[in-house]
């Protein structure tokens, strides 16, 4: 199962990733054509992407970084305004 | 003292208006009067007050040009010229507002005019924000609540982005610089997805960096899309034309970049539903697929049923041919019965025949030579056998005899 779910990759997924593939998965499970090898594969793939997602929502913390104020540290006489 | 001509005091005095920084870029407050729009579409009117007046064309299709009407108080910007044919002195007008607005908010109008004609507006080029941004870029100053908004809506909403603020000042006749400063610094940097540039309200001073050229360039040139949001819902600001997006606020703006976890949320349970029901589905089809195979491996079997009734019939049509040919069969023995009866003996002689034998030799009596005088007979008749005894056979010829035999033929015939 090539195309199967793998633990350690949808760790790295990002919320992006995950949910383009959940709708990936959703529309080519839809559209039929799977050997039942496939629709299983997709399916238990996507239970493990709708997990990483509701996981990335819920436990999410926001990073704030701040970009260095180039202009503000610039000395005072030096500021042409 | 030289004498010039007309011509050359005329175009002097073009010369000398054109020369003129304050005739080239002037704003004036006056009356409209004298309206006369010509066949080509232009405006001829005069701008007066108490004292004086002034002559004033305006080209067909410059903005404002629907507020000219008779006795309408209007501002008015343009260049004063020296119209050498007609001789007068000519303000030709760019652009007219209605009176009562500030030099700023005229200002404002203007550039908004310039950039607008040379395309930074054009909702062409304005770009699409992307739908999950990893990082948010902040153009906003730390101190203000602006930026603590922008913190909370966008940690309750989708917490997953890193915020990058670039600190800047919003006010004061260093903000321009700073502001265009703070955005570089994002574009340099790279990482932000999508850029809120963003300041609380105030007076139109207050946001007048905002208006700056300069600043809506800097956007204009940013290469991550820009949200802007200055100021309340009815403040309007030159980078608001040419940001990507305009924000109302700046809690808007927050939720204009980021999408809304909740939102996600449900449309991840909706994904996850449609995965799981298709694969049911799927599952399903096949169970089916199972059992119309089933079905046709059924009907491909031989119909022993059938078979069983060909034979049956085919029994029974046996059954039935070999009884009519037994009756046949019967009657026709019946029929060789009667004409075996026919031929027996016993049958003739119970006609009131009988068997004449000549007891000596066992010999049937067919003929009188046979029998001479006292020869023993045994005359067989139908109860049984009568002995009997020749008695005098007179000798006569034989064509005698056979005369005299034929009277007994014939009666014999007469007899049958």
């Amino acid at each position: 199962m090539a195309d199967g779910p793998e633990p350690g990759q949808s760790e790295d997924l990002t919320f992006e990733q995950a949910f383009q593939r959940l709708g990936e998965l959703a529309e080519a499970l839809e559209s039929g054509g799977l050997t039942m090898a496939e629709t299983t594969a997709k399916y238990e793939e996507g239970m493990v992407l709708v997990r990483r997602c509701n996981q990335l929502l819920d436990q999410a913390e926001m990073k704030i970084t701040t970009l260095r104020d180039a202009y503000a540290q610039q000395p005072e006489e030096d500021q042409p305004f | 003292m030289a004498v010039y001509t007309v011509a050359q005091v005329t175009a002097h005095l073009r010369q000398k208006f054109e020369a003129d920084p304050l005739l080239a870029d002037l704003w004036v407050l006056g009356e409209a009067s004298n309206l006369r729009i010509s066949a080509a579409g232009h405006s001829y009117f005069s701008l007066k007050d108490g004292q004086s007046l002034l002559r004033c064309v305006m080209f067909k299709g410059q903005p404002g040009a629907d507020l000219l009407v008779e006795g309408a108080s209007v501002s008015v910007h343009g260049h004063i010229t020296f119209y050498e044919r007609g001789g007068s002195t000519d303000f030709v007008i760019a652009l007219a507002m209605p009176q009562g607005m500030g030099e700023l908010a005229l200002e404002l109008e203007r550039l908004k005019l310039k950039l607008e004609r040379e395309g930074l507006f054009e909702e062409s080029r304005k770009r699409p924000l992307p739908r999950f941004p990893a990082v948010v870029g902040v153009v906003t100053s730390p101190a203000g609540s602006v930026w603590q908004d922008i913190q909370s809506v966008i940690r309750r909403r989708y917490p997953m982005v890193e915020l990058v603020l670039s600190p800047t000042i919003v006010q004061g006749d260093s903000a321009a610089p700073s502001i265009i400063n703070a955005l570089e610094r994002l574009n340099t940097d790279g990482r932000a997805d999508v850029v809120i540039m963003a300041r609380g309200g105030g007076s139109l001073e207050d946001l007048w960096p905002f208006n700056e050229e300069a600043v809506a360039r800097a956007v204009y040139g940013s290469r991550i899309p820009v949200v802007s949001a200055i100021g309340h819902e009815t403040d309007f600001t030159i980078m608001d034309f040419v940001a990507d997006v305009r924000a109302p606020t700046p809690s808007v703006a927050a939720e204009l970049a980021v999408p809304d976890g909740a939102v996600l949320l449900r449309e991840v349970g909706e994904l996850g539903a449609r995965v799981g029901s298709a694969a049911a589905g799927s599952i399903r089809d096949r169970r089916e697929q199972v059992v119309r195979l089933t079905h046709r491996m059924d009907s491909g079997l031989p119909d022993c049923g059938t078979w069983r009734r060909r034979v049956d019939d085919l029994a029974r049509l046996a059954t039935t041919a070999m009884s009519g040919r037994l009756a046949l069969a019967k009657t026709r023995v019946q029929g060789l019965q009667v004409q075996l009866n026919a031929l027996n003996p016993a049958a003739t002689l119970k006609r009131g025949f009988s068997l004449v034998e000549l007891v000596e030799t066992g010999q049937v009596l067919t003929s009188k030579s046979q029998a001479a005088a006292g020869d023993s007979l045994s005359v067989t008749v139908a109860d049984g056998v009568v002995p009997a005894t020749v008695g005098d056979v007179p000798k006569q010829p034989k064509r005698a005899g056979k005369r005299r035999a034929a009277p007994q033929e014939a009666g014999m015939e007469r007899l049958f």
